[in-house]
């Protein structure tokens, strides 16, 4: 993958040329490009923030790929989710043996403000009408899993905490720091400039402060909300007869699933998203496993209270029961159930249509023990899975990696 | 609680329709006539029978507030209309009596502003007639 964050000097075709770059580092015995005969990659807003559609023929020409035909799945924020499901069809169907998977998104150079209703695009039209933005939807659900479970803002803070402890711990994040060490360079900031230097006994006072995490959309604060984001992923997807050649880990495909959903006035819950549970249905049934099996995740976090609702809707844990599991620490690094180890889209970040990709790259790291400082503890780690949620809840895509015998 | 409506209406089963009738402050919807299921807004094939065997009819406009969120950072057609980070607005989500959720606007009652507290209380509809074609959909505390 490419590094995750804004970059004013780098566009698409230099993003997924460097996550290109990445992958050919990371083959154990390397491969020739030639040998790609076709590219699924997803990207959501190109259209919308650069002005320009059609990038299957940009990034083909750039890595070198034509005449090999290149697809872009749209599925807003589990754009790549999708492509990396076609790119398993398109091999399981024996049509393909060496397919390269990825998604890139390249945000940065809009304002907060456009990056919204970009973004804005993917939600139902009924929730614009009603004047909800993306974290508003979110802000909605919050309150809905408050009331119904009698949650509060403390176990959304849970997860802040957690998610920026793992990605200290990850030199790709974008937001590489503990909320600890943000609070103290906020102080540090303050003190330089000669303002008062605000004092926090502790990250979560420091959390609870309006004026160092100002609300967005009530109950979600700045630190419940992922950052905006440029950057790509990409994978090598290969037939398995063949993957000795590239690899003597290589690791399965399990389970593939995946999903639709309908908005806040039709979903049958709104503590639930329905499509991820149709997507985590069909992948488990494929793999032939259940949520007990999976031995870690990464789920898509665009806001905080959304991990909370995945992890439930993933099976991990009993619906009403993600907060409780996450304030007991099951969630975290050393927690049974570690959950997003890269730092979740809330802090290694979120260039949506690479996101998909991106989690897959980070169970195929945990799954290879090559996640360093973050590894998920235990020589025994084999089932991983990656959950890619688009728009409101209306695309889901779950994905189990096993590794290899 | 709800009613027929004139049988004269002989609009289609569409977002378009659903905005006229909106324009003239009726909340509408379609009931399947063989689930008997109620679809707000309308829907012209219904997803459970597979079928176009739809009736309009209106809703009472009166159900609960059952989520709810209040927004600082607004997309640039609402900071057109003056709200942002210190003119924060409401959306939220509203259980009607007949049973289906509409997304809407939301303001408070005189006293307070609408929060996490007012999840559970009784709302009815508003139309906020703006400069625009459609009227904003606004439900407030009874």
């Amino acid at each position: 993958m490419s590094g995750f964050g804004m970059f004013p000097e780098l566009d698409s075709k230099d993003l997924f040329l460097e996550a290109f770059g990445d992958l050919g580092h990371s083959v154990d015995s390397g491969f020739d490009p030639s040998e790609i005969e076709a590219l699924y990659f997803g990207n959501f807003t190109n259209d919308f923030f650069v002005g320009q559609s059609h990038w299957g023929a940009i990034l083909s020409d750039a890595l070198g790929l034509v005449p090999a035909p290149a697809t872009r799945t749209e599925g807003a924020c589990a754009s790549s989710g999708l492509a990396f499901r076609e790119a398993c069809f398109a091999i399981a169907s024996g049509f393909y043996d060496v397919v390269l998977v990825g998604g890139v998104e390249d945000m940065s150079k809009r304002s907060t403000a456009e990056v919204s209703e970009g973004l804005a695009l993917a939600a139902i039209p009924y929730e614009l009408d009603a004047g909800f933005n993306f974290p508003g939807v979110f802000g909605a659900i919050a309150s809905a899993y408050f009331d119904k479970y009698d949650a509060t803002r403390e176990h959304l803070i849970n997860v802040t905490i957690k998610s920026h402890e793992n990605a200290a711990r990850n030199p790709r994040a974008q937001l590489g720091k503990s909320v600890s060490q943000m609070m103290e360079s906020k102080a540090r900031r303050a003190a330089e400039r000669g303002h008062e230097t605000p004092v926090w006994s502790d990250p979560r006072e420091f959390l609870r402060d309006e004026k160092a995490n100002p609300v967005v959309a009530s109950p979600l604060h700045l630190f419940d909300c992922c950052p905006i984001s440029d950057g790509a992923a990409c994978l090598l997807l290969v037939a398995e007869e063949i993957a000795g050649r590239f690899t003597d880990h290589p690791l399965q495909v399990a389970g593939i699933g995946q999903g639709s959903g309908r908005g806040l006035q039709a979903a049958p819950e709104l503590t639930s998203f329905e499509a991820t549970r149709a997507a985590a249905e069909e992948a488990y049934q494929m793999a032939g496993l259940g949520p007990g099996d999976i031995q870690f995740a990464e789920v898509h976090d665009c806001f905080s209270i959304a991990e909370l609702i995945h992890i439930e809707d993933l099976g991990f844990f009993e619906a009403g029961h993600g907060h409780l599991a996450t304030a007991d620490g099951l969630t975290g690094l050393q927690g049974s159930m570690p959950i997003n180890t890269s730092g979740g889209l809330k802090c290694k970040g979120h260039p949506v249509g690479a996101t998909g990709a991106a989690q897959l790259v980070e169970v195929w790291q945990q799954l290879r023990q090559q996640a360093k400082d973050r590894q998920v503890p235990g020589n025994d780690l084999s089932i991983g899975l990656a959950h890619n949620l688009g728009g409101t809840g209306g695309t889901s895509s779950v994905t189990i990696l096993r590794r290899g015998a | 609680m709800t009613q027929e409506t004139d049988v004269t209406s002989e609009r289609p089963f569409s977002d378009r329709s659903y905005a006229a009738f909106l324009g003239e402050e009726q909340l509408m919807g379609s009931r399947c006539q063989n689930c008997k299921q109620l679809f707000i807004p309308p829907r012209g094939l219904c997803p459970n029978c597979h079928t176009g065997n739809l009736s309009w009819e209106q809703a009472s406009g009166r159900g609960l507030l059952v989520a709810m969120t209040r927004m600082a950072m607004v997309s640039p057609d609402l900071a057109a209309e003056g709200y942002g980070g210190s003119r924060p607005y409401c959306s939220g989500v509203i259980q009607l009596d007949e049973g289906p959720r509409v997304v809407a606007r939301l303001e408070g009652s005189r006293d307070a502003e609408p929060d996490q507290d007012m999840i559970g209380q009784a709302m009815q509809v508003g139309f906020e007639h703006l400069d625009r074609e459609t009227p904003r959909l606004v439900f407030r505390p009874v």
